[in-house]
């Protein structure tokens, strides 16, 4: 039983001979909330736009509610049931809050006005104040509020709360956790802010030019990696780096840092027998799972 | 509310043009013209203002159209329009519609103080205006199609440089009947409107040639079924672009 | 009840939310038969997923401590274990009490103290773990 809402395989994408996504295979169930993260660069606005038809894949497949995006019918009818945030957040700069909000609800039929009206009194949205002398944070809760708004089985978020203060963060962060409490709506959302990834997703994936190197339940991630920290009398041993169920190792010295995944114990048991002064095992937390998955040649 | 959208962007552009109607017929009291140079003067700027009236209120419904094509590049707010759920080809079909809609009414209302300037009877006339406002949907289609591929400024700058393309190639005898520019010039082709202004009297010798091609014969049907021709050829173009450009 | 969640911690989120209701209801914070706030409100006020907090619930409830009534919500399991453990923690801080009063007639400092406490805490813990290997 095919539960995905969002669902590609071998998704690639060239820009004029550079590849930018090299067979991208997500897997978003239905109801999670997943944080797409990576550096700038490599392939999240493509991939966001890919599913939203904004960009045609060279190769692959793109499934969204389980039905196949293979022409402009299935994208203009997969796209009534999903609400989208741009990267840049800019609307029509000659009309009012009120005036977008107003052109934009009868493109959906599955329009919630209780919705509507709940958050434009949480974000404190001014009716009729024109967009472009909104500021920065109001533009993105009025994106939101038009994502959320229209009774979207699927929300599709570049950069949510890029540039906002922390307390319009919270607000927006709080306003998603609402909706996908109370709707159980599926959010995929893009970010630079580890912290708020892990604070609101239950499903990470990471991207690192054009294709995926981490993918899933965050929970799990945090049980099946760990990171083992080794010091030697002497100088690190070379046999460190090659050890088996390591994905990353740094060493200095007489230390080594290990990125341990899977059977941690047999891993721990491998590093033991290259006889270390000392052993300490820790967790791992996103940010260093990101930047030991980056910075790989 | 895609028909409000394209009001939205085009009406402060109306405005604009009317605005410029107004100020041609004031040219004649303000600058002290006298009366039969005024009359070639103004037809001449009334084609000028018709073609620019169709190239800037022309659209493809992507694009927003925000100031009067200063911007370059897309507007950000694209990717918003392009991700609702509404096919690229309606998205251009409305805004073209609404814009073409624009330009045959201010075609039609700027006439007015024409013909009666003229004395003409409006059975004549209306053909002469139906005629323009089937030549002016060539200059329409063409910067419709310029708004597929480009933002705001290159719009205008493109579909300007066609216009002025279209107007040199009237010395070209062999095609310059379809040229759709020949239905801009619509009162000045009967002599039996001015039997003392002919073009060899024209002020700008620049304009004496094409013009001599131009009101050479009468009717202008083959004028019109030019534009014709070549508004649906750019629509035909627009409409493949869209469907396979990137934004 | 106040839940503070360290989102960047190797402690999964949904044992963090469940030790911290157990906290709760061990102190007192919130009685047996007192109904827990809905999911979605606890998903809400800490801007955190919601599937994790119905995973702590969930299990909650299958450690017993909390009772999901349909319909209504969750509720405070009134079970004896709840109130014996009360106990326990309210004796052990008498025996603590009372071993730190004798322990400062010895004229060790706080810091000294503790690293005796910790010292034993810990072979206590080995020996524990010697036993369970050996058995």
């Amino acid at each position: 039983m095919n539960d995905l809402v969002i669902q590609t395989r071998g998704l690639r994408k060239s820009y004029d001979g550079t590849p930018a996504l090299r067979g991208i295979d997500l897997a978003v169930p239905r109801g999670s909330i997943c944080g797409f993260v990576g550096r700038n660069g490599a392939g999240k606005t493509t991939t966001l736009k890919l599913l939203l038809s904004l960009l045609r894949p060279d190769a692959g497949d793109i499934f969204l509610f389980g039905d196949p995006v293979d022409s402009e019918a299935a994208a203009v009818a997969a796209r009534r049931r999903i609400g989208f945030v741009t990267e840049e957040k800019q609307l029509y700069p000659y009309m009012t809050v009120g005036q977008t909000i107003r052109f934009t609800r009868p493109f959906f039929p599955g329009w919630r006005r209780d919705l509507e009206a709940r958050y434009l009194d949480i974000f404190q949205l001014p009716e009729n104040k024109p967009v472009p002398k909104l500021s920065k944070g109001m533009r993105t809760q009025l994106m939101l509020l038009l994502a959320m708004a229209r009774g979207a089985e699927l929300l599709i978020l570049d950069e949510p709360t890029d540039g906002l203060d922390p307390a319009v963060t919270e607000e927006v962060l709080q306003a998603l956790a609402g909706l996908a409490a109370a709707e159980g709506t599926s959010i995929l959302f893009s970010s630079h802010q580890l912290a708020e990834v892990e604070q609101i997703a239950d499903r990470v994936c990471l991207i690192d030019r054009g294709q995926i190197v981490i993918d899933g339940a965050l929970d799990d991630l945090k049980t099946e990696y760990r990171r083992i920290l080794l010091v030697f009398s002497g100088d690190a041993p070379a046999a460190v780096a090659s050890l088996a169920g390591v994905d990353h190792v740094r060493t200095r010295g007489r230390t080594a840092s290990l990125l341990a995944h899977g059977d941690i114990d047999a891993t721990l048991n491998r590093a033991r027998e290259l006889q270390p002064e000392s052993v300490e095992v820790h967790p791992v937390t996103l940010k260093e799972l990101f930047l030991d998955h980056v910075k790989e040649a | 509310m895609l028909w409000w959208k394209a009001w939205m962007e085009t009406r402060w552009r109306l405005a604009f043009v009317l605005a410029c109607f107004v100020f041609l017929w004031l040219e004649g009291p303000l600058f002290g013209v006298p009366m039969a140079k005024l009359k070639i003067v103004l037809l001449l700027q009334y084609a000028v203002v018709w073609g620019f009236a169709a190239t800037m209120l022309a659209g493809a419904g992507l694009n927003s159209q925000t100031t009067w094509g200063m911007s370059a590049g897309y507007h950000g707010s694209m990717l918003f329009t392009l991700s609702l759920p509404v096919a690229r080809r309606k998205l251009f079909a409305v805004r073209a519609a609404a814009g073409a809609v624009e330009t045959c009414a201010l075609i039609v209302v700027s006439a007015v103080p024409l013909v009666r300037f003229f004395g003409l009877s409006w059975s004549t006339a209306s053909l002469y205006v139906a005629g323009a406002c089937v030549c002016s949907m060539a200059a329409y289609a063409i910067s419709a199609l310029f708004a597929c591929v480009t933002g705001e400024m290159w719009q205008l700058y493109g579909s300007w440089g066609a216009l002025g393309a279209l107007a040199v190639s009237m010395r070209h005898a062999p095609l310059a009947r379809f040229n759709p520019l020949r239905g801009f010039l619509l009162f000045a082709y009967t002599t039996a409107v001015h039997p003392h202004v002919t073009p060899a009297s024209l002020p700008v010798p620049l304009v004496r040639e094409p013009l001599q091609s131009a009101f050479a014969s009468a009717p202008w049907f083959d004028a019109w079924l030019g534009s014709a021709l070549l508004a649906v050829l750019c629509c035909f173009a627009a409409v493949r672009i869209l469907d396979r450009k990137e934004y | 009840m106040e839940l503070r969640i360290n989102f960047s911690s190797g402690v999964p989120i949904y044992v963090q939310l469940m030790e911290q209701i157990k906290h709760a209801v061990e102190t007192g914070a919130v009685r047996a038969g007192e109904q827990l706030p809905a999911i979605r409100k606890v998903a809400e006020d800490l801007a955190m997923n919601p599937n994790t907090v119905v995973r702590a619930y969930r299990e909650l409830e299958r450690d017993g401590i909390l009772e999901v009534r349909h319909g209504s919500g969750a509720y405070v399991s009134a079970t004896r274990t709840t109130a014996a453990k009360t106990a326990a923690l309210e004796r052990a801080g008498g025996i603590l009490s009372e071993a730190l009063e004798e322990v400062a007639a010895l004229g060790l400092t706080e810091a000294e103290t503790r690293r005796v406490f910790e010292s034993e805490f810990a072979q206590g813990r080995e020996r524990g773990r010697a036993t369970r290997r050996r058995t």
